[in-house]
């Protein structure tokens, strides 16, 4: 600071940041650049985006929970069966998430930060699940599941792993089909996804499911065993 | 087993996390594009206004570490300084507070001084930029210090043909502010709160108690 022949103050920098420039780390895009971008959600993954992300900056993370919020409810309410309520807060934790760790997803990864977001939500499901531990309730009436405490405790368990077992032998198109089809998600959907029509998707799924249905009665614990063992 | 119930342990297992489920771009690319069930709009603004306070606290709470010397700046500036860093905008902050944007250009430029703030108010603005009842104190015998010496320079200025209060811009009251500021660190400044200063921190701290703020009352 010091004081011009006019006996004016002048400072060194500026007294007010030239814009509302969070942390004075980034470029500070604003919102309007942001919405005026020819794709909404190349414009999340591009590198621009994630740099202001990483910034903290809050226009950029507005503009992210605007974008992502319905998509993450409807994705964890609908594929993932959280309750609504359930599922707003877990939206709200997993976009939330993204601030604090955002500085570790590498662009030109094995994902797009679209699908790392997507990721996360659907961790959180999981947590929550567990922790509700809803799915409790009985798969079928000859195998009962009456929780960790009843008889058959450990039942589920069993088929779990069975189950697992044989979606690892399976190829990843059929292992994809068979769960997302499980959730739901509609042929016409899934097809792209596996590069094959409609018609094709409906009558490869109902071949795995029937070849797992019959491969599961094999697998079936004969009375008098042991369900844990 | 029939195929109802191996759909079911499918979902069990994906929902526990016994089986994974991937999702790659393709797949996520595809469930932007088409979205799996509807969601209602106002699902869709209770998380983002919960998640706008969150990101907005989170803001404040970094940028409050790059504050230096903070006990010594008057209330307002401090607000000022947080909140630019966080790049938070007046109105945003008025929002959080319940206020309109001139009553945060007011408390920021010192022209409505701390101790004349209600203490409900006051509380409020302690509980959103997380400031204790300690801190609080100085900021509010800075901003008291500094405004007494600011009415000594405007008179002075007046009487050498100075700017009047109302064509003086926010970067000549922040200058003001600042050299005040500097000048009160020169002088060596007694030890004693003011009066005015003890009341406001007394209606506070009931203000805080009343509230159960016990965070805020160190």
């Amino acid at each position: 600071m010091r004081i011009n022949k006019a006996g004016v103050i002048e400072y060194n920098q500026p007294l007010r940041p030239p814009e509302q420039t969070p942390m004075g780390c980034c470029n500070g895009i604003s919102l309007n650049q942001v919405e005026s971008a020819t794709a909404i959600y190349d414009d999340l993954n591009s590198s621009a985006f994630l740099k202001e992300l990483k910034c903290a900056s809050l226009q950029a993370l507005e503009h992210l929970d605007r974008t992502l919020t319905p998509h993450l409810i409807g994705f964890l309410r609908f594929a993932m069966d959280v309750p609504e309520a359930d599922a707003e807060e877990l939206v709200s934790d997993a976009l939330f998430a993204v601030t604090s760790h955002v500085h570790t997803f590498q662009p030109g990864g094995p994902a797009k930060l679209t699908t790392w977001i997507f990721e996360i939500a659907k961790n959180k499901a999981i947590d929550f699940h567990r922790k509700s531990r809803l799915d409790s309730v009985p798969i079928d009436d000859k195998f009962p599941d009456r929780g960790p405490a009843g008889p058959d405790a450990g039942r589920n368990k069993h088929y779990l792993s069975w189950l697992d077992g044989e979606l690892a032998k399976l190829g990843e198109a059929d292992r994809m089909l068979l769960l997302w089809r499980a959730k739901d998600i509609s042929y016409e959907q899934i097809a792209p996804w596996l590069g094959i029509s409609e018609g094709a998707a409906r009558t490869r799924h109902s071949r795995l499911r029937a070849q797992l249905v019959k491969a599961a009665e094999a697998a079936r614990p004969k009375e008098g065993e042991s369900q844990n063992g | 087993m029939d195929e109802k119930s191996l759909d079911k342990l499918l979902v069990s297992g994906i929902n526990k996390g016994e089986i994974a489920l991937e999702l790659n771009d393709a797949i996520v690319d595809s469930l932007l594009e088409h979205p799996v069930g509807q969601v209602s709009d106002a699902a869709t603004a209770r998380v983002t206004a919960r998640l706008q306070i969150r990101r907005q606290d989170a803001a404040i709470a970094r940028s409050k570490q790059t504050i230096p010397d903070r006990q010594s700046l008057p209330f307002g500036r401090f607000l000022e300084a947080v909140r630019e860093k966080a790049g938070m905008t007046k109105s945003q902050i008025a929002r959080r507070l319940k206020k309109d944007e001139e009553y945060v250009s007011r408390v920021e430029r010192g022209d409505l001084s701390p101790v004349s703030i209600p203490a409900p108010d006051f509380v409020d603005i302690m509980g959103l930029f997380d400031v204790g009842i300690r801190s609080a104190s100085q900021m509010i015998v800075a901003s008291t210090r500094i405004t007494e010496s600011k009415h000594t320079y405007r008179a002075a200025a007046r009487s050498h043909g100075g700017l009047r209060h109302d064509t003086r811009t926010d970067d000549v009251e922040r200058a003001l502010d600042a050299f005040a500021r500097k000048m009160q660190k020169k002088v060596a400044t007694s030890a004693s709160v003011p009066p005015e200063v003890d009341a406001c921190l007394k209606r506070v701290r009931d203000e805080l108690e009343k509230r159960g703020r016990k965070d805020l009352l160190v």
